[in-house]
């Protein structure tokens, strides 16, 4: 970029909003996956009619605008591969309006998830959507992505949240699509479309989202298993009994070890699975649901069956669940957190496949589930400066993919293709779906400078 | 009289050929189902498109609570057949006994059960579609997550037949909850009943289904002696261990404000019947005058609302239905004879002035948006041959 496009975005959002070193590039190299590529310039814009003005600029220039929130992305959708404008919404992170009345709240989507709930719960209410980067990530950035989270089960995907939303156009337009009510009467849903879209569309301003009240009760309970086998069978059968669970969590014995070098809760490092599982809803329904799930459990040979007795020990097996992403970080210096979904009665064959792969490859695999939802995150293990062991990984990556869609499953449940997963695309779709993709991007953004060739290449 | 050119596809080869023989013909297309709802200004070259033979059951999942099914198939007795087989599919409209599931799904027709079940999108995990520029496309699978590029399911849904037509669904299924009541309550005025609604909302009782009726409503409930004033009716579903305290509390906030009666319908047949005749009243009040208007709104407006809407059509003497879903803000206002367009705008203009929207009526007004709507009409159905996206229509 010129120096004179740089000052030109200097007047718009003022010095402190605005950074050209090296070293500040740097920071915003990466996201939470291997990949890099640095911006030329990172504006923090504080309000909409400074991004509407930065993207009229960049619309006239020709300049590439990557929008990112915390940087959390896992399929490398935040990463400016091709310079320009990194665009940090991190400073419009206001809750704009609460309106219990209506169960909508309005915030901007620099709010951090987990802020947004610790604003809520006080009130009785919570945001259902709980990615497992909920302490960091940014509901913008969840709403690009359409995260999911171990709630998606009973509650549903962000999509299912998001009501409408203020956004500005490629072109720097200022536009409103949705609004706070319950429904979207347009003709075509332009709401859902954006909620995914990874920041190729438009770039959000203020969000209207749906809340929910909280459940007036939970039991949480922990089952170890022999075989993932009889895990997975487990998460069938309670589905076919009639009860959804909130949550449905699988660890494989490679992170169950992990979790519990980590945490050191006594987690059973013998067993090959063990599943976390959640009900909640009115206190009289829980014990009938859980005495189900205990029944299951038994029919499927499970090792041990645990309710958690308190709060705290509930808390703990969270935390178990949630830092084991971090935790395998102990056996070896990088990892590659894959996310990929099959029906669910096709979780066996596809974990017995990526043991499998990691045989092959001689590369540790863990296999952490949303078992409920058939959504996978393979963790592979491995040394970022062996560049022959980062080939292999790239490898078995592609097979898990190419395993997953010949199962019947899908490139990602939660995490987007970004870059990461656009060399497959072509495996998922066919040249007519793909071109309908391609011109629905060049529909939102003729000059493709959003988030420029993410997803699919889109090209000038 | 208008000569109707009904076209009946059996396969996909047939739809395809003949969506390309429109294109060419410079013809407009449209589901049948359309011409007994709306009064549409159809000619001799319309093709009018008749799924019907699209109606088979392709695969029913029961360990992944998924079906397959083909779009033409009725959407009523497509959930019994679920329904026997032990499998719930929750959403339920009006058309459900008249109108093929692709065209629910196509018009995102507001289901009953809007609210406590969701909508569309949250149980249609993959499709099939033939869209206006001739293209057949397979989209999703019986996934439940799926973030693979752009949400082109979620803008099918409710698309209206202007980018294509779908042939067939893979659909989530949930368990059948364990038991059900549906309660009836008459009230004095039709506010007081709304604002109840909110009430029960708010101390977390969430009805699977909750309609509010104004008085001239009661026509449409069939087989129950009801007084003339407006009525509240809710199925509350759920665990049998938890529903006795739902109904506690729903009865204690409601019992305040009703007038003079109530009744609770416990068996599941009588449940069925009820409904049954509930859809076919509507569909029969809605068919009698094809100028009804439909709306969503901020549910905390909807009172107001609805009184005004109540007061300021007095003077056309024209007596009408309103029912309002309780739990979305989404409703309509049905005219019990033909109205003019005068009475429609009056309609449209005091929804309006609530920040409401008229369900179909495009809401926005930008220019960039106008351009991005166009552009995508122009890669879904270049040579406009959809009859409800037509820029004549």
């Amino acid at each position: 970029m010129k120096e004179t496009q740089i000052s030109f975005l200097r007047n718009i959002v003022g010095n402190k909003n605005i950074c050209t070193n090296k070293e500040e590039l740097l920071v915003y190299e990466y996201d939470a996956t291997l990949l890099k590529g640095a911006p030329e310039v990172i504006v923090f814009p504080e309000n909409t009619e400074q991004v509407s003005n930065i993207l009229a600029f960049a619309y006239q220039e020709g300049i590439p605008v990557n929008t990112r929130g915390a940087g959390t992305n896992l399929s490398g959708g935040s990463i400016p591969d091709q310079g320009g404008i990194a665009l940090v919404m991190t400073k419009m992170n206001k809750v704009l309006e609460t309106d219990f009345k209506n169960g909508v709240v309005v915030v901007e989507p620099g709010v951090i998830n987990q802020e947004l709930q610790d604003y809520l719960i006080p009130h009785g209410y919570y945001y259902p959507p709980d990615p497992a980067s909920m302490k960091a990530c940014t509901i913008g950035g969840n709403i690009g992505e359409c995260s999911g989270g171990p709630r998606c089960l009973k509650y549903g995907v962000t999509r299912d949240y998001v009501l409408g939303m203020e956004m500005v156009l490629g072109t720097g337009e200022v536009v409103v699509i949705g609004s706070k009510q319950q429904m979207n009467p347009d003709p075509l849903d332009l709401v859902k479309l954006m909620v995914g879209s990874e920041g190729t569309l438009g770039v959000f301003t203020k969000l209207f989202l749906k809340i929910k009240k909280i459940p007036e009760a939970k039991k949480t309970m922990l089952c170890t298993f022999n075989s993932v086998k009889d895990a997975s069978k487990t998460v069938a059968n309670i589905i076919s009994r009639g009860i959804v669970p909130t949550t449905l969590e699988m660890m494989d014995n490679l992170l169950i070890n992990c979790a519990e070098d980590f945490t050191g809760l006594g987690l059973d490092r013998n067993a090959d699975a063990l599943l976390l599982i959640e009900v909640d809803g009115f206190k009289e329904e829980l014990d009938g649901q859980v005495q189900v799930i205990k029944e299951v459990c038994e029919k499927n040979y499970v090792k041990e069956f645990k309710i958690a007795q308190s709060a705290q020990e509930v808390d703990q097996l969270w935390t178990a669940r949630r830092t084991v992403i971090g935790a395998v970080a102990r056996k070896r210096p990088s990892y590659s957190l894959q996310d990929v979904t099959v029906p669910r009665n096709k979780l066996p064959d596809i974990v017995e496949a990526i043991v499998n792969i990691s045989q092959k490859y001689n590369l540790p695999i863990g296999v952490l589930a949303h078992a409920g939802d058939g959504n996978l995150h393979p963790l592979v293990l491995f040394d970022e400066r062996n560049k022959e062991e980062v080939k292999k990984v790239h490898e078995a990556e592609f097979n898990i993919c190419k395993i997953a869609l010949s199962l019947g499953g899908t490139l990602s449940g939660e995490h987007g293709i970004g870059l990461l997963k656009k060399p497959y695309l072509k495996q998922e779709f066919s040249p007519e779906v793909l071109k309908l993709k391609k011109q629905i991007m060049l529909a939102f953004d003729p000059k493709n400078i959003l988030n420029p060739d993410k997803i699919l290449e889109v090209g000038k | 009289m208008v000569n109707i050119n009904i076209m009946s596809p059996v396969d996909i080869r047939e739809l395809q050929s003949t969506i390309r023989k429109a294109i060419t013909n410079k013809q407009k297309i449209l589901l049948k189902e359309n011409l007994e709802l709306q009064s549409l200004p159809i000619d001799a070259k319309t093709v009018i498109l008749d799924l019907s033979s699209f109606d088979k059951i392709i695969e029913l999942d029961k360990e992944n609570f998924t079906v397959t099914v083909e779009g033409g198939i009725n959407f009523l007795e497509f959930q019994i057949m679920l329904a026997q087989k032990g499998f719930f599919f929750p959403l339920d409209t009006y058309a459900s006994a008249k109108t093929s599931l692709s065209y629910n799904v196509l018009h995102g027709l507001p289901s009953y059960t809007l609210g406590e079940y969701g909508n569309y999108r949250e149980y249609v995990l993959g499709l099939e579609a033939v869209l206006f520029n001739g293209d057949h496309i397979k989209i999703g699978g019986k996934n439940i997550k799926n973030v693979s590029g752009l949400d082109i399911i979620g803008l099918l849904i409710g698309s209206k037949e202007t980018l294509g037509i779908i042939t067939k669904l893979t659909l989530r299924l949930l368990p059948f909850p364990e038991e059900k009541r549906v309660l009836l309550f008459n009230f004095k005025e039709l506010k007081t009943a709304l604002h109840v609604t909110n009430q029960l909302i708010n101390k977390g009782i969430n009805p699977a289904k909750l309609h509010i009726l104004n008085a001239s409503g009661n026509s449409i409930i069939k087989n129950i002696n009801l007084s003339k004033s407006p009525v509240v009716i809710a199925e509350i579903d759920g665990f049998k261990a938890s529903l006795p305290r739902q109904l506690d509390v729903f009865k204690e906030i409601i019992s305040g404000h009703i007038s003079n009666f109530s009744l609770e319908i416990t068996d599941n047949n009588e449940i069925t019947n009820f409904w049954n005749n509930f859809r076919e009243a509507q569909y029969q009040a809605l068919i009698n005058v094809q100028n009804t208007v439909s709306f969503s709104c901020i549910i905390s407006e909807i009172p107001e609302m609805v009184a005004e809407i109540e007061k300021e059509l007095v003077k056309f003497e024209q007596e009408f239905i309103i029912q309002v879903n309780g739990i979305v803000g989404t409703g309509m206002v049905i005219p019990l004879k033909k109205v003019d367009n005068e009475w429609i705008s009056q309609v449209a203009k005091l929804i309006e002035k609530y920040d409401g929207k008229v369900l179909g009526k495009k809401s926005f007004v930008n220019q960039g948006l106008n351009t991005i709507h166009k552009k995508l009409i122009d890669a879904f159905d270049p040579a406009r041959i959809s009859f409800l996206g037509g820029e004549e229509f």
